[in-house]
């Protein structure tokens, strides 16, 4: 599975934004900890990641800039812009109503 | 296709730097994950090729990352002009008067500088149109003069030149199967083809032998008479035309490219007795082509040498001669290019004016767009995508503007070509050109900057700052109603002065009485044997006494009002004159005895001269009121002899025997001319100006000519009859244009800017709504509150009207050439425009003013 589906896409989005209201990072990183925090749930291959990060840095949601890493690489890091911070803010707060109404219905029917 | 379209974009907006660092930034992550595999044991080898798996297709992912980055660009983009697209069809009215302002601007604009482009900025089309120069002679007071085949000669040999050559136009009749036709002939002297370097499209050019007017008679047709006459019919070569009587071989066709000089059908070199003319004869025009390396100011340097060396060697006529050198392309465009760069800058002005009004009508809808401004802000939109949002609605307009105006080009240009005067070079051949759209698309762009930059600015930074979202809106819109007014009164002005200019012109006293006078023209070939040119000419006067009606009739050199007197140094016998008197100007013209009284010129004392009898008759002259006000004050004229001063041995005097009345002489002139007139026949001339007086009609006349006149002459082409009026008004109508057009421009100005100030107050007015409320509820009456309304857009008015006073000021003293017996800071002109302006504000400011008044205050204030 080379691309996600369009749910997964739209999490993808809003994972990213997460992982870098954290800390700037790099790709690598990014998805390395992606893995760790899904537990390994979401099945996408690395390289997709990085449409997702450029579509983001177009979008103005996060800005990237190339930084020297710790083992002195040069490495692009990416971090949340003012827009992205808000529209975080925003994707959570409709991601968990989304998610909580959504977890309802569920359990409606297994009643 | 539309596959090939996007995957082209998509290429166009690849950049190498970009790609770089995609593929940096791939390879650092696989690395990266390559160490991760070693560090939990795996073999290196196979962790690099487990990291790339998991990795996945490299070269589809970094497609998916170009397709990212460059369609969300496009994508906003055009999410931007979808949404423009929207909210302009939202707005109908605003749309289509903008769109319409716009059109009618940029098509005005642009097909102005499809003559300016054609007239100016390529005049020539020849091969480096660059290096050719003008050669001017001057006589003494620096008047312009005519050069001839002799001095021509000396000009040949200066190192300056690569080549020069010389000269005139001349009218044959060719008997076509279709009956007789007039050809415009150009008579050369020298080799003209190697001064303009113009190839044949066939045949061959003039031999050595043929260019110094020897052998059979040749001719080189031009393209135009060739596509025109001959319908392209490549078997002319070879033909023989017979033109006047001579038969001419036609020997090639000129190049299509060649433009210079207009309105030719075919070049002859002139016949070998014109080319041996005496240094005292000024016919020719000169034209050279400067020597590689060699500047205008070098050549110059050279006449100048010349011109000292000429006058030591030829003192009886060259004397006090000098030669100046200019551009051809500039002596080509010389008289219209003022009046076009004043056209272009007045039409420019109204589309300024009108990009002025939308980007006010802009800022208000942006005042009104605050609300969605705000929100999409709060939903994250940056103020530079605000900016473009807003900016792309203009951008549409000025598309769609774009579109419409450059449709009215082409109305535009035919319109031109009918107004604009017939010496703006190729007029004819005016066309909507590569340039031109291009001129029109910079036009719109330009226009989308300057009426969309500040109100996008203005909805982008209101929204973000809500500092900012009142006061400077309407400080913004008053800066630029001002702006308005400032381009409104340069037109004004400039109207005001050649309208002024034209009715002065109009209204001057030209000294002669053009009712009831009928004029027709016959132009021979220069070399017309002088006895044929006599009986030609009695022959045509004794047919037009015998048309019943007939009050009198004569003929003319020139008539008045068309210039060019055949200027001359004359003596009186036995007076001397101080230098300041003998060298004032005055005009030599030669006229049959019955043209003063068909062309209404007085006989103040004496008589008429007889008319001429031939060398051994008597020999009489006349002359003007002016010219005895100088040169005979306080003084009986009639009675003293007169001749050329340079005829030297034995001068032909001639025996005044009259005054007549003064007639204005050059279209421009305020003064009447000093002129003194000899009997036609005394001096050779072979353009005819035939007048007629009669009570009878213009129809009456011309088929009188035609039947009893054309007819019996097929050899020769009468020129239509038309009034002495509207042949003497031909020199008015350039100052008649340019007064019409800026003042038609000026009125679209003035009308826009009113239309500025109308919606600026309107807007005032509904901005103010509580605070008039409160005022009228404290009492104020509603009449003051109207004045007010009304003082505010005078005051706004009175302070463009700074601004804009001192650039009409700056403007009309470069066009002062333009203006005739107006200063270009006539008061009354500035008085006139600036008073319009008042009117016009108070006019605009009385509905918003009289609905200031209206305002009940209690709905005012429950408003709030």
């Amino acid at each position: 599975m080379s691309k996600p589906s369009d749910l997964v896409q739209g999490t993808l989005n809003l994972l990213i934004l997460k992982i870098l209201a954290l800390e700037p990072q790099h790709g690598w990183a990014i998805s390395q900890r992606l893995r760790q925090i899904s537990s390994e749930v979401l099945q996408v291959s690395d390289g997709s990641l990085y449409p997702a990060l450029h579509k983001l840095e177009q979008e103005n949601l996060i800005k990237a800039d190339w930084q020297t890493t710790e083992n002195n690489r040069r490495a692009k890091f990416y971090s949340l812009t003012a827009t992205g911070k808000r529209a975080l803010a925003r994707e959570s707060q409709s991601w968990e109503r989304l998610s909580g109404a959504i977890s309802q219905i569920v359990r409606l029917t297994e009643i | 296709m539309f596959e090939k379209l996007s995957l082209r974009l998509r290429s166009l907006f690849r950049s190498p730097a970009v790609e770089r660092e995609l593929d940096d930034e791939i390879r650092y992550h696989v690395e990266m994950q390559t160490q991760e595999f070693v560090r939990r044991g795996i073999p290196e080898k196979q962790a690099a090729i487990l990291a790339r798996r998991q990795f996945g297709n490299t070269t589809l992912h970094k497609e998916e990352c170009r397709e990212a980055r460059n369609l969300a660009w496009l994508e906003n983009l055009a999410q931007d002009f979808r949404h423009g697209f929207r909210t302009l069809r939202r707005n109908p009215g605003f749309t289509i008067v903008s769109v319409l302002t716009l059109a009618l601007g940029i098509g005005a604009t642009s097909a102005l500088f499809s003559v300016l482009d054609a007239a100016l900025l390529h005049p020539l089309t020849v091969n480096e149109p660059g290096r050719l120069v003008w050669l001017q002679e001057f006589s003494k007071d620096h008047n312009d003069s005519g050069s001839n085949p002799a001095r021509l000669a000396d000009w040949q040999t200066a190192r300056s030149f690569s080549a020069a050559a010389g000269f005139y136009g001349e009218g044959l009749v060719w008997l076509s199967p279709q009956g007789p036709e007039q050809l415009q002939l150009l008579r050369t002297v020298g080799n003209m083809n190697a001064v303009l370097q113009a190839k044949l499209q066939m045949g061959r050019d003039f031999s050595a032998g043929e260019i110094r007017g020897e052998g059979q008679p040749v001719a080189l047709l031009t393209n135009a008479a060739y596509r025109r006459r001959f319908q392209a019919n490549p078997a002319i070569v070879n033909q023989i035309l017979r033109l006047d009587g001579t038969a001419y071989q036609v020997i090639g066709v000129l190049s299509p490219d060649l433009d210079y000089p207009e309105d030719i059908d075919l070049w002859a070199p002139a016949p070998r007795a014109i080319q041996k003319t005496s240094r005292a004869a000024g016919f020719l025009g000169i034209v050279a082509r400067l020597a590689p390396h060699v500047t205008i100011a070098q050549a110059q340097a050279e006449m100048d040498v010349f011109s000292a060396r000429l006058a030591n060697q030829y003192p009886a006529t060259d004397h006090d001669r000098s030669a100046g050198l200019a551009p051809l392309t500039d002596h080509v465009s010389e008289g219209v290019r003022k009046p076009l760069l004043l056209l272009f800058g007045a039409v420019a002005a109204v589309l300024l004016i009108g990009c002025v009004n939308i980007a006010g009508l802009l800022l208000a809808r942006g005042l009104a767009r605050r609300r969605e401004a705000a929100i999409r802000v709060s939903v994250g939109a940056g103020q530079s995508r605000l900016m473009r949002l807003f900016f792309a609605e203009s951008l549409l307009l000025a598309a769609a503007g774009c579109i419409l105006g450059l449709a009215l080009v082409f109305a535009g240009v035919a319109l031109l070509k009918t107004v604009l005067p017939s010496d703006v070079p190729h007029l004819a051949a005016i066309s909507v050109n590569v340039r031109v759209v291009l001129c029109g698309i910079g036009l719109s762009l330009l226009a989308a900057i300057v009426f969309g930059a500040l109100p996008a600015w203005q909805f982008a930074a209101g929204a973000e700052n809500p500092a900012l979202k009142r006061t400077p809106q309407s400080r913004l819109r008053s800066a630029l109603v001002m702006a308005e007014v400032t381009s409104s009164v340069v037109l004004l002005v400039i109207a005001a002065l050649l309208a002024g200019s034209f009715l002065k012109l109009r209204s001057r006293p030209a000294g002669f009485d053009s009712a009831h006078a009928y004029t027709f023209a016959l132009e021979l070939p220069w070399d017309t044997d002088s006895n044929v040119l006599n009986s030609t000419t009695s022959d045509t006067l004794l047919r037009l006494s015998t048309f019943p009606g007939t009050i009198s009739s004569g003929v003319v050199d020139r008539l008045p009002l068309h210039g060019g007197t055949q200027s001359n140094l004359f003596v009186v016998r036995g007076k001397t004159f101080p230098s300041a008197i003998a060298e004032t100007e005055f005009g030599l013209r030669t006229a049959s005895p019955g043209f003063f009284a068909a062309a209404g010129i007085p006989v103040i004392t004496g008589s008429v001269y007889r008319p001429w009898q031939g060398i051994n008759g008597p020999r009489e002259a006349l002359i003007s009121q002016r010219f005895a006000a100088i040169w005979f004050p306080g003084e009986e004229p009639i009675g003293h002899e007169i001749a050329q001063a340079n005829s030297t041995k034995d001068p032909r005097w001639f025996r005044i025997v009259g005054v007549v009345g003064s007639v204005v002489s050059r279209p421009n002139d305020t003064e009447p001319a000093a002129e003194i007139y000899v009997p036609w026949g005394a001096t050779y001339w072979p353009l005819l100006n035939f007048v007629v007086r009669t009570a009878r009609p213009l129809t009456d006349v011309a088929r009188f000519v035609h039947d009893q006149i054309q007819k019996n002459n097929t050899s020769q082409i009468y020129s239509p009859v038309v009034t002495l009026a509207d042949r003497t008004a031909e020199t008015r109508s350039a100052p008649r244009t340019a007064a019409l057009l800026v003042g038609g421009f000026a009125v679209v100005a003035l009308a826009l800017a009113a239309l500025g100030i109308f919606g600026l107050m309107s807007h005032e007015t509904a901005r103010r709504t509580q605070e008039i409320g409160v005022r009228l509820a404290l009492g104020a009456e509603p009449a003051s509150i109207a004045l007010d309304s009304i003082w505010r857009a005078v005051k706004l008015v009175a302070a463009g009207l700074i601004p804009g006073v001192a650039a009409a000021w700056y403007v009309s003293t470069l066009l002062q050439t333009l203006l005739f017996e107006v200063a270009p800071h006539d008061a009354l002109s500035y008085a006139t425009a600036a008073a319009v302006l008042l009117l016009a504000a108070v006019i605009a400011s009385l509905l918003p003013a009289w609905r200031a008044a209206r305002i009940n205050p209690i709905q005012a204030l429950r408003h709030e």
